[in-house]
């Protein structure tokens, strides 16, 4: 027969390890919610962030795009050269 | 956990978390040279615009202009257009959309050095919408700053119109004042400078000479002053923009002070600003103090928990500067707590996580807090380079101590 405050112990340390999982359960959980909170903040939405598709092909098939990334201190006449 | 097996498993998670910081600071050194807007962002920073012309006279920007060749507006990088306004860490590089009239189109964030926390408060709180549509005559003292993320919020508005400012009067040929120089600059006034320094002085006191009653004057003050007041609790974001080599600028002096006390002392082997100066810490002890109802756990058990923090320590610097992952800054409840930039998972989180210190003694500084296992990680950093036996009290043993 084991002494009561011993028996006490283990529902303790189960009691602990709830807590333990529960809270890194709550920080994934979190983690989550901010992330997909991120991405759909205004600032990353379509309208604000991105260009139509279909306007940049348009673009770079047109040759009045290049499909390279812009530079700085060099300039590039996309538009050959009108205003 | 035999004291072997636990050396073997500390030393492993000192390798990731150097090899962590390393990989880290070569991406954002390459992030750095490689930060430069492709043309799909310069046209997207001009509603309609289909066409580009780059230009470098009198400064680079982009013409950007309709199917039809009529000029749209102007895209401009801030780094380039006039003097820099210091954020958090560094100024806020951004791309400004400009209309022909000294209107702001389009403001969107190209690199920053500064909190993924604040940036993602930024980003969640609508400032760069806010400043679309704006004049760049605007008084930037006009304009409301994001709760918890002021000074950068401040320093990306001062920076869009001052850059903006510039380039209207440069190739616009606009006559736009440039807006008043930040006379502040940000500096914490009197007041708040003696009350940070009340709290540290106070701190360094308790650190020094181990007197209970003095330690809980102390985290009284650090609840206070750094809590509520400040609001300048030092986080995992904060430490890991310092492994990037990215120190606070001087416009958030308070942070400095802070990070310079946990991280001296940390040096010195003592955790003096996790056990005297924390707030969320000193709201942990308050709450177990009044709470008639306390959790008997084994310590062997306790103390093998404990190694959850650095676990997570560890996975937090690769997500966050590996990965690139900027939610990792954000996992510490009392980040969001005392910035009042609350969301309803972030209140359950930290209600939790805080109420659950009412049954076990610093529940969450032993077994979840990033921010002090870094502390801790320097603190024992010291014992293994002069080669003692015996290393530092941790948290664990502090409790069993009482």
């Amino acid at each position: 027969m084991k002494p009561a405050d011993s028996r006490r112990k283990p529902r303790g340390d189960r009691l602990f390890v709830a807590a333990l999982i529960l809270v890194l359960g709550l920080m994934i959980w979190t983690v989550a919610d901010l992330q997909r909170r991120n991405a759909t903040a205004v600032a990353d939405r379509p309208a604000m962030r991105s260009i139509d598709p279909a306007v940049l092909q348009q673009g770079i098939q047109s040759g009045q795009l290049s499909d390279h990334p812009a530079r700085f201190f060099k300039p590039v006449e996309h538009n050959g050269g009108r205003p | 956990m035999a004291m072997k097996h636990r050396r073997i498993i500390y030393g492993c998670l000192w390798g990731l978390a150097l090899l962590a910081i390393v990989t880290g600071d070569l991406r954002a050194w390459y992030l750095h040279r490689a930060a430069q807007p492709d043309e799909a962002q310069v046209l997207a920073a001009i509603p309609d615009g289909a066409t580009l012309r780059a230009h470098d006279d009198p400064l680079p920007y982009w013409g950007v202009h309709a199917p039809d060749g009529a000029l749209l507006g102007l895209a401009f990088v801030t780094a380039h257009a006039g003097a820099q306004q210091p954020g958090f860490n560094a100024p806020v590089n951004l791309l400004v959309g400009l209309l022909p009239g000294g209107d702001i189109a389009t403001v969107d964030i190209l690199e920053h050095r500064e909190s993924p926390a604040y940036m993602a408060l930024i980003r969640r709180g609508g400032l760069l919408e806010d400043l679309a549509g704006r004049s760049v005559a605007t008084d930037p003292k006009n304009l409301d700053a994001v709760s918890g993320a002021t000074i950068t919020s401040r320093a990306i508005q001062r920076q869009t119109l001052t850059s903006g400012a510039t380039v209207a009067r440069q190739v616009l040929g606009l006559d736009i004042p440039t807006p008043p120089a930040n006379t502040t600059g940000g500096l914490i006034d009197v007041w708040q400078l003696g009350a940070l320094a009340f709290a540290l002085l106070l701190a360094a006191g308790a650190s020094l000479k181990a007197n209970p009653r003095l330690r809980r004057f102390s985290l009284a003050a650090g609840f206070i002053v750094l809590g509520l007041y400040l609001n300048c609790s030092l986080t995992f974001g904060h430490l890991a923009g310092v492994l990037q080599l990215s120190a606070p600028t001087l416009a958030n002096i308070s942070m400095i002070l802070v990070m310079l006390f946990a991280i001296g002392f940390a040096l010195g082997g003592k955790r003096a600003y996790c056990r005297n100066l924390c707030p969320f810490g000193a709201a942990q002890e308050a709450l177990f103090f009044i709470s008639p109802a306390k959790l008997e756990v084994t310590p062997r058990l306790q103390r093998t928990a404990g190694i959850i923090r650095f676990i997570i320590l560890v996975a937090a610097l690769w997500a966050l500067l590996v990965f690139g992952l900027g939610e990792a800054a954000e996992l510490e409840p009392f980040a969001h707590l005392f910035g009042r930039g609350m969301s309803a998972s972030l209140w359950i989180y930290a209600a939790v996580a805080l109420g659950l210190s009412a049954f076990v003694p610093r529940f969450w500084c032993r077994f979840f807090c990033p921010t002090g296992a870094m502390l801790e990680l320097v603190a024992r950093l010291r014992y293994y380079v002069k080669r003692k036996d015996a290393a530092p009290a941790t948290l664990e043993d502090d409790h069993e101590a009482r």
